[in-house]
C-alpha cells in the first residue's frame, strides 16, 4: 500500500486508520507492505498508530514491511526511540 | 508561521519585556535598596526564555541564557554583588537575546559581527562569575553544534518516567522537542518506549495517547532543570523523576523506579520555586493566538449582520413571539460580541513599559537626566490599536527627550529641577482613549515654527493662525525646526507619519505647549476598530449611524428652537448654547418635509454639537466596513455598515463633523 498522505499527523490519522483497516480486510497474502515514499512529515500520534499496526500484524501473523521512509521526523523517531526492532525495520 | 512558533515568539517577547522593565526599575533605585524579588523576576524571565528556547531546540539562545542565568543566580543568592555595570550588561543581553531569537526563528545564523558581539557579551558575563561556576556550558565561545555536558564529575543519573495523558496529541507538542531540550543540559543514556498499552489498529482510538517512556538520563543540573523541559506539557503528562541507582541497566532501574514510586519525587515537589510560581500564574490565563481571536471577531461581525437581517424580518412578520425570541438572541449575541471584543483589549502599561528603554537610552546619549512616568497603565485598548500606536509613540517620546527636555545645566539655570520629567498618560474619556505625552521641557516656540513655515513657503507671511494651527504645522511633511539634525530626531521625517498613523486608527493628535514650561501631545483613539454600538438615524431617504459613545442625548427640534436656529445657527439647550450641524445640508441631500425633526447631541473630547436629523430609529450593533479607496476620503464619513435589509448606512465621523462646525463657526465670527 502506497501511503498517499504528505502529512500524517493528528488531522489525518483517523483517515489513515480507515485506509489501513480497509487494506487489512482486502489483504490476500500474509504480507502488508507500507510504502512511505510520499510521506514528508509525521507526528507522534502517527508513530503510535504505526506501532499499533505492527502489533496487529504480529498477532495475526502478518509480515509488516515498511518501505521508503523519507520523512526525517519518522527517521528521528525510529532512531531516538530505538524502534528498528519494534517495527521490524532491518534496512535503511 | 505555525501557531506554536507564534506562541513561542509571543512568550519570548513577554519575557524580554519583563526583563527589560524590571532592569529599568532596578536602574532607577539605589543599589542598596534593590529588592531581592526584582532580581528573582529577571532571573525567572531568563530562566523561562531558556526553557522555551530549549523546547524548540534553539541551542544558541539556550547557551546564552544559561550563562546570564548563572550570573543572576549568583546575584540573587547574594554571592555576587549587583553593580550598575551588570545592569547595563543585562540590558545588552536582553537586546542580544532579541536579535538571536529573530535570527534563530528565521533559520538564520549569526554573521561575523553578530557572533563577535555575542562572544563579547558571553565573555563579559563570564568575567563576573567566580571561576568555579564557569563550567563547560559557559565556555566563552559560540557553541554551534552541541552543548551536551560531556564531562563533569558532578553528574547525577536520573530515571524519568513519562506517561502521555489521553489528550497529549491535541496539545500540539512532541516528545522529541523535550528530548532535544534534555540533550542540551545533560546526556541521554537510554530511551525506552513502552508500547504495552497501545491497542492494535482495529481497537485503537488514534487520537488518544497510550505511550509511556522511560528515560535514563544524567546531568549536573538540579532536578528542577529537568522538570523545566516538561513545562509546556505539564497538563498533558504524568511525570516522575527520581535519582537512579548507580550504573544500572534501564530495565533494572525501571524495577527500582517502581519501588521508589512510594517515595517519588514528583516534579511539583521539587524546590523549584520560580517554576512553581510560573505555573500557577500560567494556570490563571490561557494564551490564544491573535489570529484565532481575529477570525472569531470576523465571524461574530458576520453574525451581527445576519442578526440584523433576522431582526428586520421579525419586525416585518409582526409575529410578537418571533420578534421577542430574536430580541433575546440579539442581546445574547451582543454579550458574546462584547466578550470577544474584551479578549482583544489589553492594558497599555505593558506596551508603555517597552518605551521606557528608549527614553532612558536617548537621555543617556544626549546627556539629559529624565524621570519617565507611566500613568494609567491599566487602561485597556484594542491590541491592534496598541501595536499600531507603538511607532508614533516612539517618535513623540524621542522628540520629547531630544528637543523638549533641556540639559541639566540649562534646567538649573532656568530654576527647574535638573531632572526633566516625561509622562506617558492614558485614560478613557467619552468612548475614546486619551494618551498624553507630557514633558516639562522648554516648550515649543510658536514664532520659530511660524517663521520656518514662511521660510519653507508653507504659509503666507501675514497668515493669521491660531496657536493650534501653528502647532499643527509640525505635522506637515518635511517640517522640522531643529537647527541641528541628530541621529535621534530633527530630520523632519516622522511627525507627518505620526499623524497619518494615528488618523489611520481613526484617532487624532493635538499639541499644547507653553514656552519654558513644556509640551503635551494628546492622542485620542477609538476603543476598538471592528464593531461599535451605533445609533441609527434617518435624514431624508438616507440612513446614518452615529457611534453611541459620542451621543449625549436626543431632543426634539421644537418650533421655537427652529426659529432660533434659523436666525443664529444654534439653539439654546437648557442654559447652554448648542451649535447645530444640519446633516442634510452638510451632505447636500435634498430635504424632505417631515413633521418632526430631532437633534442628536454629540460630543468628541470637550466639544459638543447638535446634529439635525429627521428620524431617530434606534440602537444598532454596527460592524464597521471600510469604504474602499474611492469613498474613504468623504468628509464626515468614517465607514459604512450593512443594515438588516441589506441597505448600506454610513457611519458619521463625529470628530470631523464637530471640527468642521467649530471651524465654520469661528470663520463666521471673523476669526
Amino acid at each position: 500500500l502506497k501511503i498517499a498522505y504528505k502529512e500524517l499527523d493528528i488531522n489525518e490519522i483517523e483517515n489513515f486508520q480507515k485506509d489501513i483497516l480497509n487494506e487489512i480486510i482486502r489483504l490476500d497474502s500474509e504480507k502488508l507492505v507500507l510504502d512511505f515514499t510520499d510521506v514528508e512529515n509525521v507526528d507522534l500520534c502517527f508513530l503510535q498508530t504505526l506501532i499499533s499496526i505492527k502489533k496487529y500484524c504480529d498477532n495475526s501473523h502478518i509480515n509488516l514491511i515498511i518501505e521508503n521512509i523519507n520523512s526525517n521526523t519518522l527517521k528521528q523517531y525510529i532512531n531516538v526511540f530505538n524502534l528498528n526492532q519494534t517495527l521490524g525495520i532491518t534496512n535503511d | 508561521m505555525t501557531e506554536e512558533m507564534q506562541l513561542f515568539l509571543e512568550d519570548m517577547d513577554e519575557q524580554l519585556s519583563i526583563m527589560e522593565a524590571t532592569l529599568l526599575d532596578i536602574q532607577d533605585i539605589p543599589l542598596e535598596d534593590i529588592d531581592k524579588e526584582m532580581i528573582n523576576k529577571v532571573f525567572r524571565a531568563m530562566h523561562t526564555m531558556k526553557g522555551n528556547a530549549g523546547i524548540f531546540g534553539y541551542k544558541t539562545i539556550v547557551s546564552f541564557a544559561h550563562v546570564a542565568e548563572n550570573l543572576l543566580d549568583e546575584i540573587r543568592n547574594g554571592k555576587i554583588e549587583l553593580t550598575q555595570d551588570m545592569i547595563n550588561l543585562f540590558l545588552q543581553v536582553k537586546d542580544e537575546s532579541k536579535t538571536i531569537i529573530n535570527l534563530c526563528t528565521n533559520n538564520k545564523k549569526l554573521d561575523e559581527e553578530q557572533e563577535k558581539h555575542y562572544n563579547y557579551l558571553l565573555n563579559r558575563l563570564s568575567d563576573f562569575l567566580p571561576l568555579d561556576t564557569q563550567n563547560s556550558d559557559s565556555t566563552v565561545q559560540l557553541i554551534e553544534n552541541t552543548t551536551n555536558i560531556q564531562s563533569n564529575d558532578q553528574l547525577v543519573s536520573y530515571i524519568i518516567d513519562l506517561k502521555l495523558k489521553k489528550d497529549f496529541y491535541k496539545s500540539g507538542m512532541d516528545v522529541l522537542s523535550i528530548i532535544k531540550y534534555l540533550e542540551l543540559i545533560g546526556n541521554l543514556k537510554n530511551i525506552k518506549l513502552l508500547d504495552d498499552e497501545i491497542p492494535t489498529i482495529e481497537d485503537i482510538d488514534p487520537l488518544n495517547a497510550y505511550m509511556k517512556f522511560i528515560i535514563e538520563y544524567e546531568t549536573s543540573e538540579p532536578i528542577n532543570e529537568i522538570t523545566e523541559a516538561f513545562e509546556f506539557v505539564r497538563e498533558d503528562i504524568e511525570l516522575d523523576i527520581f535519582e537512579a541507582a548507580v550504573e544500572k541497566d534501564i530495565e533494572e532501574s525501571f524495577l527500582v523506579f517502581k519501588k521508589a514510586k512510594q517515595t517519588k519525587q514528583n516534579f511539583t515537589d521539587t524546590n523549584n520555586e520560580p517554576a512553581a510560581n510560573n505555573t500557577s500564574a500560567k494556570n490563571l490565563s490561557l494564551r490564544v493566538g491573535s489570529i484565532k481571536v481575529d477570525k472569531l471577531i470576523n465571524q461574530i461581525s458576520e453574525m451581527v449582520i445576519a442578526n440584523a437581517k433576522i431582526m428586520q424580518y421579525a419586525k416585518e412578520t409582526q409575529d410578537s413571539d418571533f420578534e421577542e425570541t430574536v430580541i433575546v438572541m440579539s442581546e445574547m449575541l451582543e454579550e458574546v460580541r462584547n466578550g470577544i471584543m474584551d479578549i482583544r483589549m489589553v492594558q497599555v502599561g505593558d506596551s508603555f513599559s517597552k518605551l521606557r528603554r528608549i527614553v532612558t537610552d536617548i537621555a543617556k546619549r544626549t546627556g539629559k537626566e529624565i524621570k519617565f512616568e507611566i500613568v494609567g497603565g491599566e487602561t485597556e485598548l484594542d491590541k491592534t490599536v496598541i501595536e499600531k500606536l507603538s511607532d508614533p509613540l516612539v517618535h513623540m517620546l524621542r522628540n520629547a527627550v531630544d528637543h523638549g527636555i533641556e540639559t541639566p545645566d540649562i534646567r538649573v539655570k532656568n530654576g527647574k529641577n535638573s531632572k526633566g520629567t516625561v509622562t506617558l498618560k492614558a485614560y478613557p474619556e467619552a468612548g475614546t482613549i486619551v494618551i498624553k505625552i507630557i514633558d516639562d521641557g522648554k516648550g515649543i516656540d510658536k514664532d520659530i515654527i511660524f517663521n520656518k513655515a514662511v521660510e519653507k513657503n508653507l504659509i503666507e507671511k501675514d497668515a493669521n493662525l491660531s496657536d493650534s494651527e501653528i502647532y499643527n504645522l509640525l505635522f506637515l511633511p518635511g517640517f522640522s525646526t531643529a537647527n541641528e539634525v541628530t541621529d535621534i530626531s530633527g530630520r523632519g521625517v516622522g511627525m507627518d507619519v505620526v499623524k497619518k498613523n494615528i488618523e489611520d486608527l481613526r484617532g487624532t493628535v493635538f499639541i499644547e505647549s507653553t514656552l519654558k514650561k513644556g509640551t503635551t501631545f494628546t492622542i485620542r483613539l477609538p476603543l476598538t476598530l471592528a464593531i461599535i454600538d451605533g445609533f441609527l438615524v434617518q435624514v431624508a431617504d438616507s440612513k446614518y449611524i452615529i457611534p453611541l459613545d459620542n451621543i449625549r442625548e436626543c431632543v426634539e427640534l421644537t418650533s421655537d428652537s427652529k426659529n432660533q436656529l434659523k436666525n443664529n445657527g444654534y439653539i439654546t439647550l437648557r442654559t447652554d448654547i448648542l451649535p447645530i450641524l444640519d446633516v442634510a445640508e452638510f451632505f447636500k441631500i435634498e430635504k424632505m418635509d417631515t413633521k418632526r425633526e430631532n437633534i442628536v447631541v454629540v460630543k468628541y473630547g470637550t466639544s459638543q454639537v447638535g446634529l439635525r436629523v429627521d428620524e431617530l430609529i434606534g440602537e444598532f450593533q454596527t460592524v464597521i466596513k471600510p469604504l474602499g479607496e474611492i469613498f474613504e476620503n468623504i468628509a464626515g464619513i468614517s465607514g459604512g455598515t450593512i443594515l438588516g435589509n441589506g441597505e448600506i448606512a454610513f457611519i458619521l465621523d463625529i470628530q470631523r463633523l464637530i471640527e468642521y462646525k467649530i471651524k465654520n463657526k469661528e470663520s463666521k465670527n471673523g476669526k
